[in-house]
């Protein structure tokens, strides 16, 4: 077959693919991780500072609230939202063909929509005074729950989240059903010779065998929320104050709003190693063996 | 059965929330300003169907439509094509370097996109893409290429060894093996991954917000967003207005194609 | 079949991609040196034809400008963009109107994409001058004559004795007001308040009958910011402004801090509406507009609207200290970066020059028309025809001492993102003046602004 696939295709073939990715995604790392080492203001680099970005950061409270907002979210997507979905979806599995289409309709309808339209939508939801929220719990008598959900620094993060989680919800949930029609029929009525309930079924059964799915899902979700910052530049550009930055809306804030590239690069490199170190803990903890059905 | 029904209502109700608050704009955009504040969320008293009229005076849709159509095609065509050859160099040519080409390509899976919008953005300026439209295309197919080439590359390695040589013994070299034959046979996942690089760059705000957000560049999102600061809008009639028409495109091809958008988004799981 | 469908559907996509991305900007026209030379002999207008007679072409030219209020959307589309093609026949701008001017600004200037010619806003205007991005303007308008059109001229030159932004000269006689809803003010039978005292207690009267007293708007901070503390600060002692405004005194000083505290307490007893720190400019007018608030404290250029919707009165913020008279000190608008401005390396420097006169020149007949004072002269000034406006103009000439904002007048960019994420959170609730002053005395402390000077 060498003479089919000469050397002159295989570089054919691989370079444009290649040469695109390595332009526009690999390339640009280098200026970024030479401008975290200097000031710089946007137009031109006043200088080498050395480590001062990165010693300027670390002491800064922002960038610390900043991931922490971050991890937070990180944090609800993987504990709230993916065991949600995971529910809904082993539902889904029990349920009738018809329920099911009306379901499976809702729930992608959000991923097909854009960030900004999620947002308004949302910051309706959410407004003070007649918003969706409000008036429930007013509604039921709960006046004193009633607040400025999106102004208040303690439930700002939380609200933002829940805008973002929402729109991807019904997507994960598609991605487990996937995963558990793929799971052949035999090994349910195993379980219901055992008598196995509904949820010892799905503990045993399942979930051991949705592993490499809920891994995927897993990975994106966590590197999804990560680098979340539209959401946020959308509903609350990072406010009250600086309350609801994620590491990315800071980085964003320091380059764009302060002029300081130097500062806003040093965020940036940073956040790459840290989505490095983020998948390759992923990668381990959930092991790789192949399932045999 | 006591338990299904619950079951069923659970599901539907979790269905239509997912749905409901594009319905509640849907009756936003045809309440008048005041009424919007008296009644937010009720069906209108007096339905007012000038808001769209209004709307489409101050935010051009069909520019920036274009636009949107433009960035969106052109990341398809430039991704799906350089990611096939790519995926196919990989996986089925003799190539040295195959397993550090498909490594290094999943940096790119790792790295959110927005990472690099400081150098990107400076360097695109610099490129002479200042202006263009491919100052967006380009980023974009780079980043989709990632994942496209990782899905096509597992189609393909499912793919028996012969159909090489049934076209080398035809007579067709390498190009019209890949045009003619593999192109057609892994069509399936290349349109299942175009529907997704559709969805995903219809909807892309974070770099376009970035490098797109002049008069001429912006696409639907950035549009939407810059009409909602600028204009000044504190009627939500308005607001509903622009949310459904430039929500549209996307709802229709929706409606139409659920089924191939479900495929399209829950391909990559599958396969991996 | 579907496949020559599939095929020509492509093949127009790729044509569509192909045309949109080669569409870019062709440079046309003379060179700057050699339209420099021209400049001296022609005036505005002139220069447009030369110039492009030689290129034989439109030349093509960008802009952009602050797509804000009514007003300045009636100055840009009934005065600028509809004249602009009579005036230059052969000038083609691409204009782009933005809500959010500072940052726009300096991602262009970041890049080296300004446009040729745009209203400069002080936010981003330091950065831009000191990239050397923004046309000195002193000589150029010198030459032309354009300068004597100014009353008082000095009024342009900011502090290293250039000319970045040439405007109309409205803005130093725009001030923070406080509008009220006479109706709603009647109902409960409150009066004018004279002290910060009595606008407490008109305000306690409104909160117990369930009505919110004051629309402001909290995103960016912009009414604390633009106008809110510096005023309050002024009412209080306004050699305390003064000190502020010059770098005499920092953050830390008490003076600054009661003043912060003012805005506090009135957010803690509900004087602001709800969720004030995210409720946007144009939803701030309309809680006053749809009568939802009794009163409004803004720029006074938003006077038309607020007339129009509700029967409207109008006072000063009231003094908080028995030596000092309300009305006595006020703020102003403006900074001499505001204005039309033009890219120091556009490819047309003197037509981008004639274009930021034209615009000016526009503006100020507008605002004339409208019965407004101004600093550029104009041969249609008319009184002013609102009652509102005239008793608020009537309290201008009243005071004593005009101060210009301070966010424009003492701040670098930074510090200025710095103030306005500082000022929306104070709205948020939760956070006091002492740490106000303790988080954002160290970014004042870093100002690059008066080292310059």
């Amino acid at each position: 077959m060498n003479r089919f696939f000469t050397k002159r295709a295989v570089f054919l073939f691989a370079f444009p693919g290649l040469a695109l990715f390595t332009v526009f995604v690999v390339f640009p790392m280098i200026p970024q991780l030479l401008i975290s080492f200097q000031s710089h203001n946007g137009a031109e680099s006043t200088g080498w500072v050395g480590w001062d970005n990165y010693k300027n950061l670390l002491q800064s409270s922002v960038f610390w609230k900043a991931h922490r907002n971050t991890y937070f979210i990180v944090g609800c997507s993987l504990f709230i939202a993916l065991p949600i979905s995971l529910l809904l979806a082993l539902m889904l599995d029990r349920t009738s063909p018809r329920v099911r289409a009306v379901f499976k309709f809702g729930a992608l309808f959000p991923s097909v929509l854009s960030v900004t339209v999620i947002g308004k939508m949302w910051t309706g939801i959410y407004d003070p005074d007649w918003g969706m929220i409000n008036s429930a719990l007013r509604g039921i008598g709960l006046e004193g729950l009633a607040q400025s959900w999106l102004t208040n620094p303690d439930t700002v993060v939380a609200c933002v989240a829940a805008a973002f989680l929402w729109q991807y919800i019904g997507l994960n949930c598609i991605l487990f059903y996937a995963g558990i029609k793929a799971i052949p029929e035999q090994y349910y009525e195993a379980a219901v010779v055992d008598g196995a309930g509904f949820f010892r079924a799905s503990v045993r059964i399942t979930i051991p065998l949705l592993k490499d799915i809920i891994k995927y899902v897993v990975i994106v979700s966590t590197l999804g929320s990560m680098g979340m910052y539209a959401h946020i530049l959308v509903m609350t550009a990072g406010g009250p104050g600086d309350a609801s930055r994620s590491v990315l809306y800071q980085m964003y804030y320091k380059a764009f709003s302060m002029s300081q590239f130097g500062e806003g690069c040093a965020i940036a490199v940073i956040f790459i190693v840290e989505c490095m170190i983020v998948s390759l803990i992923i990668n381990k903890s959930i092991a790789r063996e192949p399932i045999q059905y | 059965m006591k338990q299904k029904l619950w079951l069923k209502l659970l599901l539907i109700a979790a269905g239509i929330g997912f749905l409901y608050p594009m319905f509640w704009m849907v009756l936003t955009s045809l309440k008048g300003k005041s009424e919007f504040y008296v009644n937010p969320f009720g069906l209108p008293k007096e339905w007012v169907f000038t808001n769209f009229g209004e709307a489409l005076a101050s935010l051009d849709i069909l520019k920036y439509s274009l636009n949107s159509v433009i960035y969106t095609f052109g990341t398809c065509l430039i991704t799906l094509l350089f990611g096939s050859m790519l995926a196919y160099c990989i996986t089925r040519m003799k190539f040295r370097f195959s397993r550090q080409a498909m490594f290094y390509m999943s940096v790119g899976l790792v790295i959110p996109i927005q990472v690099v919008m400081i150098p990107l953005y400076m360097m695109v300026m610099k490129m002479g893409l200042k202006g263009s439209r491919l100052s967006l295309i380009l980023p974009y197919s780079a980043f989709q290429l990632a994942s496209t080439v990782l899905m096509i590359s597992a189609f393909l390695a499912t793919l028996p060894g012969e159909l090489e040589e049934a076209a080398a013994i035809d007579g067709c070299n390498v190009y019209q093996a890949f045009f003619k034959i593999i192109l057609r046979v892994i069509k399936p996942a290349v349109l299942t991954r175009g529907v997704f690089i559709f969805i995903s760059i219809w909807n892309e705000f974070a770099i376009a917000q970035v490098l797109g957000n002049t008069e001429k560049l912006r696409p639907i999102p950035v549009a939407l967003q810059s009409f909602f600061l600028s204009v000044g809008v504190s009627h939500w009639g308005l607001i509903g207005a622009a949310v459904v028409m430039t929500s549209l495109p996307s709802v229709l091809i929706y409606c139409l194609g659920n089924k191939q958008i479900e495929n399209a988004l829950t391909a990559g799981a599958v396969l991996k | 079949m579907k496949k020559t469908w599939i095929g020509i559907v492509t093949a127009i996509f790729l044509m569509c991609g192909l045309a949109a991305c080669s569409g870019k900007d062709s440079p046309g026209g003379t060179s700057a040196a050699d339209a420099g030379t021209q400049a001296q002999t022609g005036g505005a207008g002139t220069q447009a034809e030369t110039d492009a007679a030689v290129s034989g072409e439109k030349v093509k030219l960008r802009g952009v400008y602050l797509n804000g209020d009514e007003v300045q959307n009636d100055i840009m589309d009934n005065y600028i963009k509809k004249n602009l093609a009579e005036k230059f026949p052969n000038v083609e701008i691409e204009w782009e109107g933005t809500g959010d001017l500072t940052n726009l600004l300096k991602t262009y200037s970041a890049t080296g994409d300004l446009p040729d010619v745009w209203y400069s806003d002080a936010a981003s205007a330091t950065a831009i001058i000191n990239a050397g991005n923004q046309l000195n303007m002193a000589d150029y308008i010198t030459k032309d004559g354009f300068i004597d059109n100014y009353v008082n001229p000095d009024a342009l030159y900011y502090s290293d004795g250039g000319i970045y932004a040439i405007s109309s000269g409205i803005d130093a006689f725009y001030t923070p007001a406080v509008y009220y809803n006479k109706e709603i003010f009647k109902q409960y039978n409150l009066e004018v308040p004279q002290t910060y005292d009595e606008l407490l207690e008109v305000c306690q009267t409104l909160i117990d009958n369930g009505v919110t007293p004051i629309s402001i708007t909290g995103t960016t901070g912009w009414s604390v910011r633009n106008f809110l503390f510096f005023t309050i600060l002024m009412n209080e002692d306004p050699a305390a402004a003064q000190a502020l405004l010059s770098n005499e005194i920092d953050f830390t000083d008490e003076r600054v801090i009661g003043a912060l505290k003012k805005i506090e307490d009135m957010l803690n007893m509900g004087c602001f509406p709800e969720g004030v720190a995210n409720i946007d400019f144009s939803t701030h007018c309309a809680l006053y507009t749809e009568g939802k608030t009794a009163m409004i404290a803004t720029m006074s250029w938003s006077y038309g609207e607020l007339e129009a919707a509700q029967d409207t009165g109008v006072f000063m913020w009231p003094s908080s200290n028995p030596e000092v008279k309300t009305g006595q000190a006020i703020q102003i608008w403006g900074s001499t970066l505001n204005g039309w401005a033009v890219n120091a390396k556009s490819e047309h420097l003197d037509l981008a020059v004639q274009i930021a006169e034209y615009c000016t020149k526009q503006e100020a007949l507008r605002h004339a028309e409208k019965g407004s004072s101004l600093n550029f002269k104009t041969d249609n000034a008319a009184p002013i025809t609102s009652e509102l406006e005239k008793e608020r103009m009537e309290m201008y000439s009243n005071a004593e001492l005009y101060l210009k904002p301070l966010h424009l007048n003492a701040m670098d960019s930074a510090v200025m993102a710095e103030f306005s994420t500082y000022t929306n959170l104070l709205l948020a609730g939760d956070y006091t003046a002492q740490q106000f002053s303790e988080d954002f005395n160290p970014i004042w402390k870093a100002n690059t602004w008066f080292q310059k000077q």
